[in-house]
Order: C-alpha cells, then structure tokens, then sequence
C-alpha cells in the first residue's frame, strides 16, 4: 500500500474516512437537558460562558430525539428510573451516557434510602462515571474530553472482527 | 393579634385538652382529640377567619404505648399575622385514622396525602386518599420508626406512565 502521506501540496489534509466521521460526531455532541438534582445546577454552570461546553460543540437540546449524550445529572429515584429509561430509549444511536456525580454512580448519600435507585448503570448503560458532590465544572468537562476520546476511538465503516 | 388569642380560646375551650403557648415560633399549640379534627377546622376557617391551612404533618412517637401517631395542622391567619398549630393524638395504633378536613381546607388534600403516604394514616372521607410521592406497588409507610431500613420495594413499571 503506498503512503499518501506528504505527497500532496500544504493545502490538503490527508485522513481516514472513519476518523473524519468521528470528527465531525465529537464536534458536534449534543447533551439532553436532563438535571435531576442539584449536580443540574453545576451542568448548567458548565454550560454557561466560564467552562463553555460550546466551544468543544457540545451544545444542550430539550428533546432526547435530537441528542446524542444524556448527562444524568443527579439524585435518580426509583420513580424517576422508568422515566429515564423512557428518555434513553428515544435518543438515536449511536448514544452514549454519562454519569455525573455520586447519587448517579452508587445512590451516594442516599444509598440507604427507600426511593433512590443504587447506580443509573442499575436502568442504562454508563459510559463515563464523573465522581465529586457534586463534580465541579472542570470535572463535567473531563467527562465530556473523554466521552470524545472515545468517540475517535471508533470504527464505523472497517469491521474490527472481520 | 391579643383579640384573637382570646377569641382564639374561648370559642375552642370545650374541645382543647390542652394549651400553650410557643414563644420561640410565636403561635398558640392547641391538643385535641381527633374526633374532633374537622368541628375545629370549620371553627378555625368560618369564626375566626384563618385563611391558609400551611400544611399537615404527622410525629411517630415510637415509645409510646397509647398514643403513638399525632397528626399536626399549622393554621394561619394573614391579615392579624398569627398561627396556631393544632395536635391531634390518635389513640389506634394498629389502624391510625382520623377526619380530612379537605372539604374546609382545600390545601389539605395534597398535605394528608402525603401524610397518608409516609406514615400511612388514613383520613377518612378524603376525595381521593391515594399514595402522593411513591409509586402504588410501594409496601409500606417508610418514614414509621419501625420500618426496615434495609427493606427492598418493587421497581414501578413504564405502563404506569404511559
């Protein structure tokens, strides 16, 4: 196989297709607006114009049919959980999660508790765990770099088991 | 605010067991019986013209034996800035109930709901005495003293919301 690789002028960028669609996916993730707790106030907090999600593309949607992350943010009770998996299974594939923060990752504080659902990976698959209580602005931003990094990591069009 | 203390205690002075006075919250603490719950209600509302029913709450008093449920309302008047909380001790301990007096106070239909819920005292003649905060498979009252701290409940389904 020849290499393409510095054969072309300064003006052309030379890349793998899948790597090229994995570009333009991790620039533009769109979270759902999903705050259950006050871990949503420090989503929001991100989303706002100190740790600007926006600049990685990250922008919030009100509807899950149009997002590709869903930040669960906060205390998930039992009531809650079968809403939330409504929510999960309304979004497109491919679909990923995020679970920001302890209620969401153990039950946290409330593990003890009557109500609260012991993990959100109890009702969805998580990609990403973010601890804290709640996680700070940068630690959300973490999260997301590294839901991206996954991202790039992907193959779309070359079948790895083939 | 003197006028209606007394006006307070003279029209309730057959049905009130007994009275003090809380300096530290400023409002009178009237004991009743619970039988007689929905007579002072109407008093409260018609006579003495106590406007806003604030809420309704209930106190396990685990230990002891003859009267271990009390149900309190805090009543209060906007125009003369005064309250009254109003205790009322239920003998039955097996079966807990007492009057609504959601029929005078429409505020009290959420309150003892809520109420019925937690601590599963049942308000007789309520319009629609159903679990408020939990879902309906919920066994179980969970803020008693004698509910297991460990006890595991059914997970609701989605057909309940759907």
């Amino acid at each position: 196989m020849i290499s393409l690789r510095n054969t072309f002028p300064e003006f052309v960028l030379t890349t793998k297709v899948d790597d090229f669609l994995n570009w333009g996916r991790k620039s533009s993730l769109w979270y759902l607006l999903f705050g259950l707790a006050c871990c949503g106030i420090e989503l929001m907090q991100t989303g706002g114009p100190r740790t600007d999600l926006d600049r990685f593309g990250a922008v919030f949607r009100a509807t899950p049919r149009q997002s590709d992350l869903m930040i669960v943010a906060g205390t998930l009770s039992y009531k809650m959980a079968s809403r939330c998996k409504l929510l999960y299974d309304q979004m497109p594939e491919p679909k990923y999660v995020i679970s920001m923060g302890s209620c969401a990752n153990c039950g946290g504080l409330f593990q003890k508790s009557y109500s609260v659902v012991k993990g959100v990976d109890k009702i969805i698959p998580v990609d990403i765990y973010i601890p804290g209580c709640p996680p700070r602005p940068e630690a959300l931003t973490e999260g997301i770099l590294k839901i991206q990094q996954k991202m790039m990591k992907e193959k779309l069009l070359v079948k790895t088991n083939a | 605010m003197q006028k209606i203390k007394n006006h307070l205690k003279k029209t309730l002075s057959g049905v009130v067991a007994d009275a003090s006075h809380d300096a530290k919250s400023m409002q009178e603490v009237l004991v009743i019986k619970p039988e007689h719950i929905h007579q002072v209600a109407t008093i409260l509302k018609v006579e003495l013209k106590f406007d806003v029913l604030i809420d309704v709450f209930a106190v396990d008093w685990f230990n002891k034996k003859d009267t271990r449920f009390e149900v309190n309302y805090l009543f209060y008047h906007t125009a003369e800035n005064y309250r009254a909380q109003i205790k009322a001790l239920i003998g039955d301990n097996a079966k807990p109930s007492i009057d609504s007096i959601a029929d005078v106070y429409g505020s009290a239909n959420w309150a003892e709901r809520e109420c019925y819920d937690m601590f599963g005292i049942r308000f007789n003649n309520h319009p629609n005495l159903k679990r408020l905060l939990l879902w309906k498979e919920f066994k179980g009252h969970p803020l008693r003293k004698d509910y297991p701290i460990n006890q595991r409940q059914p997970i609701p389904v989605l057909d309940e919301i759907l």
